[in-house]
């Protein structure tokens, strides 16, 4: 049991850094790049080509990674943890001047970490899963949904907290790997060659995984990068409101969940297909209109209420596939191709802020997302059919 | 329990540091490069020690304890030493390097090692 409490105290610790600094780097990183350029597409071009970057390193390295799970798991999330702080540490110095006219090295840095987090950090499955799940509490869930209001707390008492942000939020991840003290090591096994990896995703037989993760990975570049930019846009640059925003969508979200577990309710199960996919896409397709912080949290929480996201982690600010869990082969294809859906979608991004003004970019990253989610529904309903 | 004793080198630490600053101060080694000097080669050899009291062989394994030790140190600092130096103890950048070192160095401690050790604690 305490095998257990270790790694839930862990991933609460590790959530809720990634909930009070996840969020904001990427807005930290937009706003550095409008003040850097005075010019949204420019800024906005320049944050996909980063996001891109982490996710070029991190679909490069998840084969490595996977193959090193047998050197043990907790290395890796000790490894993955303390990249994650340096990429928040390396964004923190930038911000703080210490790198001065180096600051494109503190950026790409920033990017290059946050690829080797996602790629080396995977949570141990085997271990007594079953107790982890039940140690999982409201109140922690509660603490990780407020981490962003928290965070946008920070920037009402002081303006200039870019780095005290970031910088908190790097002393919770170091802090987090206290509990793995308590874990024991667990090894698993990779069978493929780092060759075949990439092989194995345009095998016949793997399509529905891959174009599955892949349109997941489109849905969750969209959530979780260009949709708190278009919000931070919305509310004219205010980070408490954008905190705001996003810890009363996490609070709405948790409540719709406790009410759908205590009714037991299977509304989207029993609903017919092309009804869920018209809830699924409709959340997307009805965001270019939100114009204030009110619909901004309606559009997200009818967005969660409609999408039953598992890859999603939405108050962690994070996607993965099964949960950040190493199952099988399978879940390192489909990293890549969760990966490769989010440099899609940057690349769209990147092409259609030099065509078009930013409205018509969100909309049309919106309208792409939307129709992801359709296509997502579709293959999952597929896949199972064929099983 | 095995986990807790290991963490208890949190307090060797602090303990060792702490015999060290005050032996310092009672010969009046307060000033200048040789007390800094004196009590980095104290923390160097007892955060080895206590590295290698661990018996891992990779720093990954080590990690999660030496930064358990330093908010170890950290909070005992806070604790003692803070009512008698005053938050102004906190603006020396020399007490947040030694915080640091208290997390680094033992990382090295499995180099310092020719022979074959345990790979992890379970």
């Amino acid at each position: 049991m305490r095998t257990a409490r270790g790694l839930f105290i862990h991933r609460l610790l590790m959530r809720a850094a990634l909930a009070f600094g996840n969020l904001f780097s990427w807005i930290f990183v937009f706003e550095f790049f409008y003040l850097y350029s005075y010019s949204l597409p420019i800024a906005l071009s320049r944050v996909a080509l980063l996001y891109a970057l982490a996710q070029v390193v991190s679909s490069l390295l998840i084969p490595l990674s996977a193959r090193y799970l047998g050197n043990g798991m907790r290395r890796e999330m000790v490894f993955g943890a303390i990249s994650c702080a340096s990429a928040l540490i390396f964004l923190g110095a930038l911000f703080q001047g210490v790198l001065g006219p180096l600051y494109g090295i503190g950026i790409a840095l920033f990017a290059i970490f946050f690829g080797f987090y996602r790629a080396f950090y995977w949570v141990p499955y085997g271990i007594e899963s079953e107790q982890f799940k039940n140690t999982a509490s409201l109140p922690g869930e509660i603490l990780v949904a407020l981490m962003p209001a928290l965070a946008g707390v920070l920037f009402i008492l002081r303006n200039d907290s870019e780095t005290l942000t970031l910088f908190l939020a790097a002393l919770l991840v170091v802090f987090s790997l206290i509990p793995l003290i308590f874990v024991p090591e667990t090894y698993e096994r990779f069978g493929i060659t780092y060759r075949d990896a990439f092989a194995a995703l345009f095998i016949r037989g793997q399509r529905g995984v891959v174009w599955s993760a892949f349109v997941d990975g489109v849905q969750g570049a969209a959530l979780l990068i260009f949709w708190p930019l278009a919000i931070f846009i919305v509310v004219g640059g205010s980070y408490a409101m954008l905190g705001i925003i996003f810890s009363i969508t996490c609070l709405i979200l948790i409540a719709i969940r406790l009410l759908l577990d205590r009714t037991h309710s299977q509304f989207l199960i029993k609903v017919s297909l092309p009804v869920r996919i018209a809830i699924v896409s409709s959340a997307w397709i009805a965001r270019p209109v939100v114009g204030s912080p009110a619909t901004a949290v309606l559009a997200d929480s009818y967005l969660h209420l409609g999408n039953a996201h598992y890859s999603v982690d939405h108050p962690a600010f994070e996607q993965s596939a099964d949960l950040g869990h190493y199952i099988d082969e399978v879940t390192v294809m489909r990293e890549i191709g969760l990966a490769f859906g989010r440099i899609a979608l940057c690349i769209c991004v990147v092409i259609l802020s030099a065509l078009f003004s930013i409205p018509v970019v969100f909309g049309v990253v919106f309208l792409l997302a939307g129709m992801s989610a359709g296509l997502s529904v579709l293959l999952s309903h597929t896949s199972r059919r064929s099983i | 329990m095995k986990q807790l004793g290991r963490l208890s080198w949190g307090i060797v630490i602090y303990a060792i540091m702490y015999l060290c600053a005050n032996g310092l101060a009672t010969y009046g080694i307060t000033g200048g490069l040789i007390p800094v000097l004196c009590k980095l080669v104290v923390l160097v050899a007892i955060t080895t020690i206590a590295g290698r009291a661990l018996t891992f062989r990779s720093w990954k394994d080590i990690l999660p304890y030496s930064i358990a030790w330093m908010f170890i140190v950290i909070g005992i600092d806070a604790l003692f030493t803070l009512p008698l130096a005053g938050p102004q103890m906190y603006g020396s950048p020399v007490i947040w390097i030694g915080y640091a070192l208290v997390a680094l160095l033992p990382l090295a401690a499995p180099q310092t090692r020719a022979f074959e050790v345990e790979t992890s604690d379970e």
